[in-house]
């Protein structure tokens, strides 16, 4: 009998396992959340504090981190962890972090490094960036810097840190132009100033004795182009921020203005106006030639190129009010890409390539919005009375507008992409017509 | 000894108390002493054989008692339940009831040996005609509709081996809802809305996660975007890194104990 019952256990034994054919379970994450990720920034250590024309070494690792931390919170897509979080690393923790306190203070990442002296009068800032949670080291780079330029190496540690986490280029070790105006409305004066993006090293760079507009960097050097009435005749001129020196644009016996970089620097987009209308012209930085695009009897003006140089975004009344139109570099193919109420205008091109930011104007309220090159996917990021004349950030993500308050104040202010950080940013005076720079070197 | 053991044993024990039966071997049984070392000895644990009148009832009720589509095709293409996330336990402990019961059973259990006795004069065999096919009390050795018998076997194991649609849609849930929740996806990136990213994991029965999770898949990389592509992939490895440990239904191990997660942020933007 035993056999037999054997058999009929052995016989049994493949029912047993008759679990359902092992499809493996696959779930769908189709949201996450929308906070900003905790990352712990705490007070990069030194190995002995010296004193430089900076301040201490102990005391730049405590700003070098604030700045970090600035940068990042600014950026709306992390938390910074404050240093009371966890106990402040030591110079063997800088490669040698522990974890297990920063996991505690629920921190996903952790931004270390170091501030040392060296004996040739230069600081050296390392920068390290760690994944909390699988204790990987994901960068790490060094900076040497005068002590004056210790700001730039904390910008720069930012920018490594938010492309390395978010896989999109950075922005903060950028610089800001715009028109700082002060005095009565009836005498407004306006002067050309710059700042780093996060409104530090401010000064100005005219007097104010004539009225400026509307400068523009390029993406390439060290040159701005901005609209002055110098000499009672608004025109464009060039500016170098290195040498001071400044130049007209071109030989044009009428009004020119709106200037604006190609990606290359080498051309300049402007507007012309001749006999009441005016067209958008091209201006070849270097041979000093023009060449003109568009001949419609209307409007055309605020002319910016695409990243690739290919095509040219601007706004002209030539439909009856003010609307967006994209056109090849060479003046043909225009398309209208901007419909539905009210008018849009001051378009300026993504250097991502992917949107065009402008202002949309309905009922007597501007607002920024981007558009889609092909006219599609229109969406409002800001909603306040008057917010105007976009400028993108280096990498795309970010766009500095100027905001106009019922009391006249006006401030410069910038948004995300995803429409939620809204962020002002800090101007001695009134400020308009901010344009962003791009990436220092 | 483990749930996943004890339930296993138990269904065999299930199992070849109703071949014994139907084969007409119980009638060999009375005369014979059920000595422990007839126990296979993976089974010696449970060694008081489960009170046999009950057997029957308690296996019929574990069965999945909504059918369903085919329990074995499929699974994960079983459709959603349109109801939000019911909380994680109280389906599952609805479902555990039987097996419980089992358990008590066990533990209430009297002395083997009154067994085999009470378990033949309890045994209905009118009900297992309508599971067995009645040739094979003739046929001693093997049994010949074998699919049929194979699936009566199916519906007679316990929980927790096999998993309902339903099961599974909670399972689902209380993974998604766990882990939705530590994943900062990257938003606003120019590539976002065509990446997406599957990882396997690798869970211990504790929710802790046994191995790195593991990068099966990705869409939406291109040459253009690799920094952007491993920064995403990275994102969702540390979101299970950070949610760790799971709470998920200890009974249903056998199937969170390795699974994918595809994560997919196109409703993000």
């Amino acid at each position: 009998m035993k056999p037999k019952l054997m058999a009929l256990l052995l016989l049994a034994a493949p029912f047993i396992g008759l679990q359902p054919a092992a499809a493996q379970l696959r779930v769908d994450i189709t949201r996450g959340t929308e906070a900003p990720m905790p990352i712990a920034v705490p007070s990069f250590p030194t190995g002995a504090s010296v004193a430089t024309p900076a301040g201490t070494t102990a005391d730049l690792g405590r700003q070098v981190a604030g700045i970090i931390s600035a940068n990042l919170q600014g950026s709306g897509l992390f938390r910074p962890l404050g240093a009371g979080a966890f106990p402040a690393p030591g110079m063997a923790d800088v490669q040698q972090p522990q974890f297990g306190a920063f996991r505690t203070a629920a921190a996903q990442a952790l931004v270390t490094g170091f501030v040392t002296a060296n004996p040739n009068g230069t600081l050296t800032i390392g920068c390290y960036l760690y994944d909390v949670f699988s204790e990987e080291e994901l960068m790490r780079q060094g900076f040497t810097v005068t002590p004056a330029g210790w700001r730039r190496a904390a910008h720069k540690c930012s920018d490594a840190v938010y492309s390395r986490l978010t896989g999109e280029s950075g922005y903060f070790d950028s610089r800001i132009v715009y028109v700082a105006e002060s005095g009565p409305r009836t005498q407004r004066v306006k002067r050309l100033a710059i700042m780093d993006q996060d409104g530090a090293n401010h000064r100005f760079l005219t007097s104010g004795q004539s009225l400026v507009l509307m400068p523009r960097f390029s993406p390439v050097s060290e040159t701005i182009s901005y609209m002055s009435f110098a000499n009672d005749r608004p025109r464009v001129w060039l500016y170098n921020i290195g040498t001071g020196q400044q130049e007209a644009v071109g030989t044009f016996d009428s009004m020119s203005f709106a200037g604006r970089f190609s990606s290359d620097g080498r051309t300049l987009l402007m507007s012309v106006t001749r006999s009441g209308n005016a067209d958008i012209y091209a201006y070849d930085v270097a041979s000093r030639r023009s060449t003109r695009l568009t001949s419609s009897n209307s409007i055309d003006t605020s002319p910016s190129f695409s990243p690739d140089g290919k095509r040219i975004v601007f706004e002209s009344d030539r439909g009856g009010a003010q609307q967006l139109y994209v056109m090849n570099a060479d003046g043909t193919g225009t398309q209208r890409i901007s419909f539905g109420e009210g008018r849009a205008g001051s378009p300026v091109w993504s250097p991502r390539g992917d949107l065009i930011a402008f202002t949309r104007i309905v009922g007597g309220k501007f607002r920024i919005a981007v558009i889609r090159p092909d006219g599609s996917g229109e969406r409002l990021l800001t909603d306040s009375w008057q917010d105007e004349g976009p400028s993108w950030s280096p990498n795309g993500r970010v766009i500095i507008f100027s905001r106009t308050e019922r009391n006249g104040r006006t401030t410069l202010r910038s948004i995300d992409l995803t429409g939620r950080n809204d962020r002002r940013i800090p101007t001695p005076l009134d400020a308009s017509d901010p344009a962003w720079g791009p990436l220092l070197r | 000894m483990t749930e996943r053991g004890a339930l296993l044993a138990a269904g065999g024990l299930h199992l070849a108390l109703l071949l014994a039966l139907s084969l007409g071997i119980s009638r060999a049984l009375p005369n014979r002493d059920m000595s422990p070392d007839v126990t296979p000895i993976e089974y010696l644990e449970i060694g008081p054989v489960p009170t046999a009148t009950k057997l029957p009832q308690p296996s019929m009720e574990a069965a999945p008692r909504d059918p369903g589509p085919p329990p074995s095709s499929d699974l994960p293409d079983v459709p959603m339940p349109q109801a939000p996330a019911p909380p994680v336990v109280a389906p599952l402990a609805d479902d555990k009831a039987p097996q419980d019961a089992i358990a008590e059973d066990v533990r209430k259990a009297p002395p083997p040996r009154s067994a085999p006795s009470q378990a033949r004069n309890s045994f209905d065999p009118g009900a297992m005609a309508a599971l067995i096919d009645k040739a094979i009390p003739d046929a001693p050795v093997r049994p010949r509709d074998t699919s049929a018998f194979a699936k009566s076997i199916e519906q007679a194991i316990p929980k927790g081996a096999r998993i309902s649609p339903r099961q599974v849609a909670t399972l689902e849930q209380a993974i998604r809802a766990q882990i939705a929740p530590c994943w900062n996806p990257p938003i606003g990136g120019a590539d976002v809305s065509e990446m997406t990213v599957v990882l396997k994991i690798r869970l211990n029965s504790d929710g802790t996660v046994a191995a790195p999770p593991e990068f099966v898949s990705q869409t939406g990389a291109s040459a253009g975007n690799q920094a952007y592509a491993r920064a995403f992939v990275e994102t969702a490895r540390r979101a299970v890194l950070r949610c760790a440990p799971l709470d998920l239904p200890a009974d249903l191990y056998t199937h969170w104990r390795e699974f994918e997660l595809n994560f997919d942020p196109r409703q993000m933007t």
